[in-house]
């Protein structure tokens, strides 16, 4: 047989399969407006039918979503159902707290945390601390599963797997909100489509992500005339360990987007990605900004301060009296339902000439050195 | 003490010099070659030592260019040697040029800045590595002699040497094929024994090596068909062999670097 | 029909049906791998959810980046056809002729159809695999605490982390870092306990499962007071068994193949 003769009908089969592979993301609708499967990240939300979602969470593990009056589905750990809407949960992270904001649920449902009263900046939870609503269970690494039982949690949402197994015998599904790889900006942005069917606030995820898309679109056009492509990285060096965000993180990608070169898109891998001092320093020599992880009460006061803390890193660019470093405010960490306003502040900060007037509000530029601090302005703190 | 990157600038500089040297005419340029060679080869093995040593008990990640370089640094005395003249010289030359090539772009896109990991304690994380570089460099040899045996068909004398030529690429091939296996061997049971799967995912470096394992599988069966001409199965040992062994590099270079930074 | 069958099966154990099946797949790895690259959650799911709910999901929610691998099923199968009827046809004769070569000359001239047969082995080992894998994902357990398997009566309990430390200053960012998180687990039955040691690259059967560990916290001395915690994906997966033996099965023949590579032909110097 000639190589011709089988050549031929096997690269039209070919070709007729990739043809057909073209026809894109068509993936099927229960009701004609949400998509049956939808992946975010590592995350993953399944429509089975009216009365069953099967979602998949940042370890993996798959949660069966039923209506509350539903009954029981067979051959499903009871651990792994939840009854939607959610009515009480327990929230470990910031993050979960800011998007139980976004989607308008947490005066409603929000019943535990595991940060003080007094380190919080979010006025719903202030509040609902103050009303005795919201309970604070312990510490993450130290929870009191007496108060976290009092609270009668349906739902917990945690970073720490360690919690499952007891959470287990309490009956408490546990959803678990981070994930081995760095979260990209797309599954930044639809994470409260994640969370929405626990809800039933897919509407406000949607409106959520629109308004967030729409800030992405502006950051797009304004900067796609940039006059200069800022070299940028994010991360820190504690004592002889560098963490930086590999370029699949969210921020790696924004930068990209707005037109300025991630020092460390290069690198992949899980949010807060350790690499080489040897990389840290070569990546640092030309760069412009530095983001560090750090904020004022970890020592970053200033650039000098910054050096001191680590004195590997002072020599590197930014922080050079040319170059400008950034570290987050003590709220930025619990803005996570405005992330419309920091990704526009990133950009600002990337290419202030487009931004005039911009004030910053998530972030603080460190000045080279320390203000000296004088009687009189010591006075002025309090 | 000596970095990993300035030895690998100084194995860079030795290997372009005995590059240079082969194309010279020069009475002694055997003796130079190996002159040149030697220290650069001292070179490569530092480098793999030093990130070993670092790293050990696990992978230093990303080591396979340098292991590769190492291999055929040790191999070019065997690998080279023929009886002809006439083949020795295209195969000596295109080898060096092998070895500059993939120094230079280990310089100039180093990738050594991941750190080790825990699942990496294993000896099936180790035999792949091995076993993958010395196949690589197996197959690198193998192009070498592809090469030397297409040069041949310029000439209407060389009918044996183009046989002597391509018998020798198929030499190489063999051994790489079988390495090259017995090292995607090892990286399954390494998954299996890290994840307890068949394939781990986050490393697309798996479809680079599946790549190369189903190009040298089709040539060795063009090989042992002798359904191409001899021209034709060169041809396809030289550009196939390329595009194939420049892919599996790809997962192990990173971004620029400029190599003369110290 | 007779002589379709058998035209057919000509053309199936076509050897230039092999080669192009190699060029093909070739290719079709090479635009895997820039599929593959940065999309990694996209197929990581498959190991666990197996083949067909991942195809019905994640393949085809995403068709743009998983058709090769569709593609790649598609060839696969079709080497493993060309490659059965092939070697089978091949296999015949040398059986047919073997009667009169001696039984070692027999076993070398039978290694290449071993290393064909084995591969075959390999590839329904890791059909199996993705096809009736059973997989308990993100089972944590922190000392003291249990779980049931399921369908059988055993129990894995995490009695203590006894991890092993980096030792040195080679690395100095892995100072005091978890080089072996060494887990210790009672594995109960009704008949009989029995300690076992989990490691992240030493699984632990029992009862069917393997327990492989896929995480462990704290991953330092200091620790960031994280509380000790080993998170097990729980397999129970019929292709192990068959891919492994394939792949000893290739080794053998490969081994036989090089052998009486170096010991006949290259002494021969045959022709090329």
């Amino acid at each position: 047989m000639k190589m011709s003769t089988l050549f031929l009908p096997l690269t039209a089969i070919l070709l007729i399969l990739g043809l057909c592979a073209c026809d894109g993301n068509r993936s099927a609708t229960d009701d004609g407006t949400r998509p049956a499967f939808l992946q975010i990240g590592e995350f993953a939300v399944n429509r089975l039918s009216a009365e069953r979602i099967d979602v998949r969470d940042g370890a993996g593990r798959t949660l069966v979503l039923i209506p509350r009056d539903a009954p029981m589905p067979t051959g499903v750990d009871p651990n792994r159902v939840v009854r939607i809407p959610v009515e009480r949960v327990v929230a470990y992270g910031y993050f979960e707290v800011a998007t139980l904001l976004a989607l308008g649920v947490l005066d409603e449902t929000l019943v535990g945390v595991t940060t003080p009263q007094d380190r919080w900046y979010i006025p719903e939870v202030r509040r609902g601390m103050e009303e005795g609503r919201i309970a604070f269970i312990g510490d993450a690494s130290a929870i009191d599963f007496e108060r976290l039982k009092l609270q009668q949690p349906e739902l917990v949402l945690t970073w720490d797997p360690s919690i499952i197994p007891l959470l287990n015998t309490l009956n408490i599904p546990v959803v678990v909100t981070t994930t081995p790889q760095a979260m990209c900006l797309g599954a930044r942005m639809s994470f409260v489509k994640f969370l929405a069917p626990f809800f039933h606030r897919e509407q406000e995820a949607e409106a959520f992500f629109n308004r967030i898309d729409d800030t992405l679109r502006d950051i797009r056009a304004r900067t796609a005339a940039a006059p200069q492509q800022p070299k940028v990285m994010w991360g820190d060096v504690y004592e002889k360990r560098v963490m930086v965000e590999p370029g699949n993180s969210w921020v790696g990608e924004l930068v990209g987007l707005a037109q300025s070169n991630y020092q460390f898109r290069d690198i992949f891998g899980a949010s807060c990605i350790e690499i080489s001092v040897e990389r840290f320093l070569y990546s640092g020599q030309d760069a412009d900004i530095l983001f560090t992880y750090r904020d004022r009460k970890s020592g970053a006061t200033s650039k000098e301060a910054l050096g001191r803390l680590n004195a590997l890193i002072k020599d590197i660019a930014p922080l050079k009296p040319e170059g400008r470093v950034y570290a987050p405010l003590p709220h930025y960490h619990q803005s996570g339902d405005k992330l419309d306003e920091i990704l526009f502040e990133i950009s600002a900060i990337l290419h202030p000439e487009l931004y005039p007037g911009y004030r910053l509000r998530y972030f603080d530029e460190l000045p080279d050195t320390d203000p000296v601090i004088t009687k009189d302005s010591a006075y002025d703190h309090f | 003490m000596i970095s990993t990157h300035t030895a690998l600038q100084a194995a860079c500089l030795f290997y372009g010099l005995a590059f240079i040297a082969s194309l010279t005419t020069l009475q002694h340029r055997r003796v130079l070659i190996a002159a040149l060679l030697i220290p650069g080869l001292a070179a490569s093995l530092l480098i793999v030592v030093l990130r070993y040593h670092q790293a050990w008990p696990m992978l230093p990640l990303h080591l396979t260019p340098v292991a590769v370089l190492l291999c055929l640094g040790l191999l070019y005395p065997i690998a080279a040697n023929a009886a002809e003249s006439a083949l020795q010289q295209p195969v000596q030359r295109s080898l060096l040029a092998a070895m500059v090539l993939v120094a230079a772009c280990t310089l100039c896109f180093p990738k050594d800045f991941y750190l080790p990991f825990v699942k990496s304690k294993t000896l099936f994380a180790h035999a792949f590595l091995v076993f993958g570089a010395i196949g690589k460099a197996c197959f690198l040899v193998s192009v070498s002699w592809a090469l030397a045996a297409l040069m041949q068909t310029r000439h209407a004398y060389s009918t044996s040497h183009l046989h002597r030529a391509m018998h020798r690429c198929h030499f190489w091939t063999v051994w790489g094929f079988a390495l090259w296996t017995i090292s995607m061997f090892n990286g399954g049971l390494w998954s299996y024994f890290g994840w307890g799967t068949p394939v781990v995912w986050e490393d697309p470096a798996i479809l680079t090596t599946m790549s190369a394992w189903f190009f040298y599988a089709c040539f060795l069966h063009l090989h042992l068909t002798r359904s191409w001409t001899l021209t034709g199965r060169a041809a396809c040992a030289v550009v196939g062999g390329l595009a194939v062994l420049a892919l599996t590099f790809l997962p192990d270079l990173g971004p620029f670097r400029n190599p003369l930074q110290l | 029909m007779k002589t379709l069958i058998i035209h057919c099966w000509h053309a199936m154990a076509s050897i230039r049906l092999t080669i192009i099946l190699c060029i093909l797949l070739t290719l079709n790895a090479a635009w895997g791998y820039f599929c593959l690259h940065g999309n990694a959650s996209l197929y990581m799911p498959m190991n666990d959810m197996g083949l067909i709910p991942w195809a019905k999901t994640y393949g085809r929610s995403s068709l743009l980046l998983t058709a090769w691998f569709f593609l790649l099923l598609f060839l696969l199968a079709l080497l493993v056809c060309n490659t059965f009827t092939c070697t089978t046809d091949r296999v015949y004769r040398l059986l047919r002729a073997g009667k009169t070569t001696s039984p070692m000359c027999l076993a070398f001239k039978l290694a290449p159809h071993l290393m064909h047969y084995a591969l075959i082995i390999i590839l329904a080992g890791y059909l199996c695999s993705y096809l009736f894998s059973q997989v308990l994902t993100g089972q944590t357990l922190v000392p003291g605490t249990h779980l049931s398997l399921p369908g059988a009566k055993g129990q894995v309990t995490f009695t203590s982390f006894a991890p092993e430390y980096y030792q040195g200053q080679r690395l100095d960012f892995f100072t005091d870092h978890i080089l072996t998180p060494r887990a210790h687990l009672l594995l109960s039955s009704e008949n009989s306990t029995r300690e076992a040691i989990l490691t992240a690259t030493r699984p632990v059967r029992f009862q069917g499962y393997t327990l492989h560990m896929i995480d462990f916290a704290p991953k330092s001395l200091g620790g960031m007071n994280m509380p000790t915690r080993i998170d097990l994906h729980i397999r129970k997966d019929p292709g192990v068994f068959l891919y492994l033996s394939g792949m000893a099965l290739f080794s053998i023949g490969l081994l036989f193949y090089v052998c009486e590579w170096i010991l006949l032909k290259e002494v021969n110097k045959q022709s090329v």
